[in-house]
């Protein structure tokens, strides 16, 4: 082994050229279809496989004619990868040789080591890559979540009427174009009452706080009915609450350094202190106080749609935000089935695809205990609203209902349908929980002008406050402007009884106009006007 | 004097019993092309902000294209030494016994090209709507990933680190069994080089036959934006961009062995 290298290439140049064509197949064929390693396993163990191609395929007589055989694009491409491997394999053994065979126990030797630092350097290349895509992969389940649960798919007379904003959620929050309705193609009418509007937004916009939620609402008023957005609830929640390994060892470390007292910790777990109001403020803090909100914990958890593999264990589980669900399920029964919509199921149970929920509390001794508790803080007692769980009863009654607590201990999942009959939740417990969750996102115009009779009513004389009264700009006509909702006169009651409202607006005027009425009504056609 | 004003309030009627105001549009955001998102926004003009219509997961994966590029590089990794591949019972294999340690891992080195950029093109070859989600399951990763340089004739790197790794603990094995003396015989080396070029030429003939079944489809001439106008009368139409990809990968491969060819030539 003394040779230079490029003597040694010399050397195997006119062996080569001496070798027949025939012989030198065989010997490849015995170097490369060892039966030790005909499959290999490709990233995770299972039946999905690499396979590592037998020499006898690529015989020449027997490989023409099957490519002459082959039609299908599929089958070339195979064909294709196929031969791409064994390259692969022989430049590979080829090295390997050309690094100087030296005795079979140096070979031997040579191709262990090779071979384990080549597998540690995939599993840090793919650790490198699920980190890289961990946010790209959050978003396209997001997308997918949302379509599933929307089943917009079942529909294509709907598919025209669905969005995608191409835009980093982050920014957005912060943008001043957003907002602002030119930038948003289908929107045709910005006045102050319009149509075409978007009905449903869904948000990628992480929510912390009021202050963010507020700011978000405002923006979306003037382009929605309604806008579903992402509640941080990893960060608003911790770590500590999770319900797998990186909570428990957040929980044991949180207890090591209070000085966990062990025996005290048991003699607490069979008392487990209510949750009170006081302990809820934070879901107030951060999507404000609404009416309905109480019991809306659970919509701020996470789906899980993949367990993390071995390569993401820092990342944790995929999971994607709770509003992309909700909002599909809010779609769902806006556009697709007003019927069938009130008994989907908020989230869905399977096993194969439980996901570590989060507590909303744990007991001290930091156990796998229950971890739903209703607003009390009792476990036995959930009550319907608490979560759009999943139930295989579908009865309204308590003792049925008592029946799916076992559900709801971490086996949620993003997929929608009611491909199982099993799976559909009751009617009620969507019902209720689709109710309350829609008190919580409606942040503009929900389309009834009965319900929303003062904003409408502030709204509108904001609005001709700022355009039309000035005590010193000659071109706004009013020095004052009052709006007032009017229930009383004949007509009043005529507008109300039509599902609209009466306002009468009450001027000082510089001109000869005293008083304005402006009366707002439902289309006459009813059902969707939306289609423009 | 009194003037009557009436707005028509576009507003609509509550389905069933619910509440919910029936939905004329629905708006996703969500960033599923952060290069798109930016080539956008440095148009400047809001267009960063304009919706695309978009219903199916296919649709989203050939409008957005959603990919990651990734390199590797030079760097202390944990490897474990004296271990060997213990088979499963699934036909695979996972790496057991010997002890960890930390050494400088060299890519290049170790397998020539190792640290040419690679891409992930999650949105190629989705043929239902849950493919582009199952692309990025670390099992699907390994089929997906490329060379980002369309012009480089390899298989994706994480690919190319199982094979070689698998043929030659496969290798190592059969050495340990004393099964494979041909390894250790002079004429090893030369013989896979003689088949290395004979594969090659097979190679060349089945991408040739590929581009023929390509080229044989008209609609490959047709550009992104018309074609996913055609995607949505026709969802066959998606392949189309498979094929797209097809081409210029096999272009760009072609050309760059003719000008190898020609460079070598001169």
């Amino acid at each position: 082994m003394s040779e230079r290298p490029e003597d040694q290439a010399e050397v195997r140049e006119k062996a080569a050229e001496a070798l027949a064509p025939a012989q030198a197949y065989q010997i490849a064929r015995k170097l490369l279809s060892a039966p030790a390693g005909k499959f290999c396993t490709k990233a995770e163990p299972g039946a999905d496989l690499l396979e590592l191609p037998q020499h006898d395929g690529f015989e020449q007589s027997r490989f023409s004619a099957k490519l002459g055989q082959t039609t299908s694009l599929d089958d070339l491409l195979e064909l294709e990868e196929r031969l791409m491997v064994q390259l692969e394999r022989i430049d590979a053994l080829e090295r390997a040789l050309g690094e100087g065979a030296g005795s079979a126990s140096e070979l031997e030797d040579r191709l262990g080591r090779t071979s384990e630092a080549l597998d540690a350097l995939f599993d840090d290349m793919m650790a490198t890559v699920k980190k890289e895509d961990r946010d790209l992969e959050r978003t396209v389940a997001s997308l997918n979540t949302f379509l599933a649960e929307s089943r917009i798919g079942t529909r294509p007379d709907l598919a025209k009427h669905v969005y995608v904003l191409n835009a980093d959620p982050d920014d957005l929050a912060s943008s001043p174009e957003f907002g602002s309705g030119e930038h948003f193609g289908p929107v045709t009418g910005l006045h102050q009452v319009h149509k075409n509007v978007y009905g449903l937004w869904v948000l990628g916009t992480r929510v912390a706080s009021k202050d963010a939620a507020a700011a978000i609402g405002s923006k979306a008023l003037a382009h929605t009915a309604m806008a579903v957005m992402n509640l941080d609830a990893e960060s608003m929640i911790g770590p500590e609450f999770r319900r797998d390994s990186v909570g428990d060892a957040m929980r044991e470390q949180n207890l090591k350094m209070s000085g966990y007292d062990a025996e005290q910790a048991q003699a607490e777990a069979g008392h487990p202190s209510p949750l009170t109001e006081r302990d809820l403020a934070w879901v107030n803090d951060c999507v404000g106080d609404v009416e309905g909100l109480e019991r809306s914990v659970l919509c701020f958890s996470p789906l899980r749609v993949r367990e993390a593999s071995r390569y993401e264990q820092e990342l944790g589980d995929v999971t994607v935000p709770s509003s992309y669900a909700y909002g599909g399920k809010i779609a769902f029964v806006s556009m697709v089935s007003g019927e069938e919509g009130v008994a989907t199921a908020v989230s869905q149970a399977k096993k194969k695809y439980a996901i570590q929920d989060y507590m909303v509390r744990q007991t001290r001794r930091g156990d796998n205990g229950p971890f739903l508790y209703d607003h009390e803080g009792h476990v036995d007692k959930i009550p319907q609203g608490v979560v759009a769980g999943i139930s295989s009863t579908g009865s309204e009654s308590e003792a049925a209902m008592q029946q799916t607590i076992t559900h709801f201990t971490g086996l949620h999942t993003a997929r929608g349908g009611l491909e199982r009959p099993e799976y559909q939740v009751s009617t009620s417990l969507a019902y209720d929980y689709l109710r309350r969750l829609m008190t919580v996102v409606a942040r503009g115009r929900i389309g009834e002008p009965q319900a929303n009779q003062e904003q409408i009513r502030s709204e509108v004389e904001e609005l001709l406050q700022a355009n039309l009264m000035s005590t010193d700009d000659p071109r706004k006509p009013f020095t004052s402007i009052r709006v007032i909702n009017d229930t009383e006169s004949h007509e009043g009651q005529q507008a109300q009884a039509a599902g609209g409202i009466r306002l009468v607006v009450e001027v000082g005027a510089k001109t000869a106009i005293p008083k304005v009425w402006v009366e707002i009504r439902p289309n006459q056609d009813g059902a969707t006007g939306a289609d423009e | 004097m009194a003037v009557e004003v009436t707005l028509d309030s576009g507003t609509v009627r509550p389905i069933g019993g619910i509440g919910l105001p029936s939905l004329n549009n629905v708006l996703i955001n969500v960033c599923l092309s952060k290069k798109k998102y930016e080539a956008a926004k440095n148009a400047g003009g809001g267009r960063e902000l304009t919706p695309t219509q978009c219903s199916s997961m296919r649709q989203a994966a050939y409008t957005f294209k959603p990919e990651v590029t990734v390199t590797a590089a030079t760097k202390e990794l944990p490897i474990r030494r004296n271990s060997r591949v213990v088979a499963d019972s699934q036909g695979g294999g996972e790496r057991a016994g010997g002890s960890v340690a930390t050494e400088q891992v060299d890519p290049e080195e170790l397998l020539p090209g190792a640290t040419e950029e690679q891409e992930v093109p999650y949105w190629l070859n989705c043929s239902n709507e849950s493919d582009l989600v199952a692309h990025f399951r670390p099992n699907a990763v390994v089929d997906v990933m490329r060379p980002a340089n369309k012009a480089i004739d390899r298989l994706g790197l994480l690919k190319r680190l199982r094979v070689v790794s698998a043929t030659l603990a496969s290798a190592q094995s059969e050495l340990q069994a004393g099964r494979l003396k041909e390894l250790t015989q002079e004429q090893a080396a030369p013989a896979l080089a003689v088949e290395r070029e004979r594969l090659q030429g097979l190679l060349r003939d089945v991408r040739t036959k590929i581009l023929r079944q390509v080229d044989s489809d008209d609609r490959v001439a047709l550009s992104d934006r018309d074609l996913l106008t055609r995607a949505q009368g026709d969802s066959g139409a998606y392949s189309v961009f498979d094929k797209k990809e097809i081409r210029s990968r096999l272009e760009a491969v072609l050309n760059a062995a003719q000008a190898a060819e020609g460079g070598s030539d001169e």
